[in-house]
């Protein structure tokens, strides 16, 4: 407790601290003021310090310790690396007919076989893994980058004033008047006018639809920050609102969206798949897994397996990836967390 | 507590009205019902009199201004009129005739499907978490990780292609599709069997998707209880794991599954979407990929409000679910 009356300033105590003998009373008295101590404390041949450890490196070592990121990883590349060799490399093209060999399964020829309609199953779903990746990992990044902006916004101003709070509430509201309707049936609506302009007009639609739950987590977790000494310290000193965001609020959740992210390529992978199934995704001059899976066949196995197995190892190894990411982030994994 | 559901079902209310009303502006300014009125093949021009009072009665003309269209058709809504199906289909069926026929078809899977599935969901996870590491754990978890890893297509495949192969080995199997066999004589005991057996596998297919993510959340709610203070005094008053589990923990897991149950429906929807597409099932989901696909804007908004009710009347039950289950609201 300061004493109001007690008006002494610095020199005062450095005085003080001088006369008293640190042997007597070591709280006021200091050994460092003692220019012979100084030498001693740290002897040339020490052993070097501890190495310590950052937490992009701790996280890093974390997953790379997790069998199952290796997994991922591994199964992702090869992956990657099918989606762009393979149809270089491959004789067929996703929409040459081979109606001799319709209906057959896997030759030397055709790899995977052949559909009813005379398709290359192969080709087509190389082809449309190349589809299904690109749009998986750029609604993911899309749908990142929403949620961040709203969300932390949204957090931002909750707290500041009327308005803030009134911006707040409107954007629950919107969250949960999303969440009324199942989004496949808007995204029916609006895919077949926007598949008519281009494929890529997928990335964004699905975007638009998936936002809603991320940028409610990060919301609460923006909420919390605002609070903090340091937010509050910067707001003090006038940083402006963006700064204070990109300096000290994005850095902090940036782990988390960092496995939304992961994650979300895989749910996009299977919203694409599912709604280009029903007839309502990528449309003819492009294939995508989904298409691909549309042409099944319940008495030739293989015209349906092997997109779907491709389809699975996908989705599989990105989960994989970004749940060993979470065990990595979360360090009660072991004992709390799935 | 009264106050509580009924403050929470108002907004509810609110919310389907919003959303279906915005579901019917936007499917009126995306479709284009005139387009498909006129087939290349027509011989002769329609008289621009008749295209327009063609376009009237069915309250699609698009040079009505569209907030008129919403006004006539908000104005049929209040008299339990959702107007009259469009598209490449002259007959002018009433939508809501449309929808009382494909109701009971989706509502019997998706009620049933859910129903197993959480139960399913709910009993895992509750073991997953109370018997951590142990063989059924694991194997649990890894399923609901596969589970959830695939499309509801590849499951719906899955399935099919286990029964044919079980068929093709042993000639006794489930019906592939259909779920009915109109060869059957109706009410015979023949045609209500055959109707229970085509219930199967698309039951099975939405029970277990449903049940796969339930388990996750319910392993990881169970387990916040496990670690929380009052099943320990609960231990520590002498009561053995499974008594304190069952009398104090499984209520509180409970209660977070309740919000997560009310917006789960509109999963069950979708789901419901490919078996209906899969197994032949005339229900809601075909209905309203044939609907979208040829720009009925009547059939489509009635399906929004019939989803929305279905979301508003799951969350009203949740809420009430958690009313009882949680001392605190009470």
């Amino acid at each position: 407790m300061t004493n109001p009356h007690d008006i002494r300033g610095t020199d005062d105590a450095a005085k003080l601290r001088a006369s008293t003998d640190p042997e007597e009373n070591p709280m006021i008295g200091s050994t460092a003021d003692l220019t012979t101590a100084v030498d001693t404390a740290l002897p040339d041949d020490a052993a070097p310090a501890i190495e310590s450890l950052g937490r992009g490196e701790l996280l890093r070592r974390r997953f790379l310790r997790n069998r199952n990121a290796w997994v991922g990883m591994i199964v992702f590349v090869v992956l990657i690396v099918m989606a762009i060799v393979g149809p270089i490399v491959y004789q067929y093209e996703p929409f040459e007919r081979d109606l001799r060999n319709a209906l057959t399964g896997p030759s030397a020829y055709h790899w995977f076989g052949v559909n009813e309609n005379g398709l290359d199953i192969f080709a087509r779903t190389m082809q449309g893994l190349r589809i299904s990746l690109v749009i998986g990992i750029g609604t993911a990044l899309l749908t990142a980058f929403l949620a961040l902006v709203v969300g932390i916004v949204a957090g931002y101003v909750s707290h500041k004033g009327k308005w803030g709070a009134l911006a707040d509430g409107a954007l629950v509201n919107l969250i949960n008047l999303f969440l009324v309707v199942p989004s496949i049936l808007l995204l029916m609506l609006f895919s077949p006018a926007l598949q008519r302009a281009s494929w890529l007009w997928m990335i964004p639609l699905l975007a638009l639809f998936a936002w809603m739950l991320t940028a409610r987590v990060l919301r609460a977790m923006t909420q919390q920050l605002v609070r903090t000494e340091y937010v509050e310290a910067a707001r003090f000193m006038g940083v402006h609102p963006i700064i204070t965001m990109t300096r000290h609020i994005i850095p902090n959740v940036a782990s988390w969206i960092i496995i939304d992210t992961t994650l979300g390529v895989s749910a996009a992978i299977l919203g694409e798949t599912g709604l280009s199934f029903i007839g309502f995704g990528i449309q003819y001059p492009q294939v995508s897994l989904g298409t691909v899976l549309q042409d099944y066949n319940i008495s030739a196995p293989y015209t349906w397996i092997p997109p779907a197995a491709v389809l699975a190892a996908l989705v599989i190894s990105i989960n994989l990836m970004g749940e060993a990411l979470r065990d990595a982030l979360d360090p009660t994994s072991g004992s709390s967390r799935l | 507590m009264f106050r509580f559901v009924s403050l929470r079902v108002l907004t509810y209310v609110i919310l389907a009205f919003v959303a279906t009303s915005f579901a019917y502006l936007l499917s009126a300014w995306m479709m284009h019902p005139e387009e498909v009125l006129y087939p290349p093949i027509a011989t002769e021009p329609v008289p621009p009199a008749t295209a327009q009072m063609y376009l009237d009665v069915r309250n699609v003309n698009p040079d009505t201004p569209i907030f008129e269209r919403y006004a006539n058709w908000l104005g049929g809504l209040v008299r339990g009129d959702f107007g009259v199906t469009t598209g490449t289909n002259k007959s002018m069926v009433p939508v809501i005739d449309e929808l009382a026929t494909r109701i009971p078809i989706s509502l019997r899977l998706v009620v049933i499907g859910t129903a197993i599935g959480t139960f399913l969901g709910i009993l895992f996870g509750m073991i997953a978490a109370v018997r951590r590491d142990s063989l059924g754990d694991r194997l649990s978890t890894l399923l609901a990780f596969f589970i959830l890893s695939l499309p509801t297509p590849v499951i719906i495949l899955i399935v099919q292609q286990t029964n044919q192969t079980i068929m093709d080995a042993t000639g006794w199997g489930l019906p592939a599709i259909n779920p009915i066999n109109p060869l059957l004589e109706a009410g015979s005991w023949a045609s209500i069997s055959y109707q229970i057996k085509a219930l199967i596998m698309p039951t099975i297919v939405l029970a277990v998707t449903a049940a796969a993510s339930y388990s996750r959340y319910m392993k990881v709610t169970t387990l916040d209880v496990l670690g929380s203070d009052y099943l320990r005094t609960a231990r520590a008053k002498g009561l053995t794991r499974g008594k304190a589990m069952n009398r104090h923990g499984l209520r509180m897991a409970l209660i977070p599954m309740g919000q997560y149950f009310a917006f789960a429906v509109g999963g069950a929807f979708s789901g419901s979407l490919f078996v209906e597409l899969m197994f032949n099932w005339q229900g809601i989901g075909r209905f309203v990929i044939s609907a979208i696909g040829m720009a009925d804007v009547n059939g489509t908004a009635g399906v929004v409000f019939y989803t929305a009710v279905l979301t508003l009347l799951s969350a009203t039950f949740a809420d009430i679910l958690q009313g009882a289950l949680d001392p605190r609201i009470r």
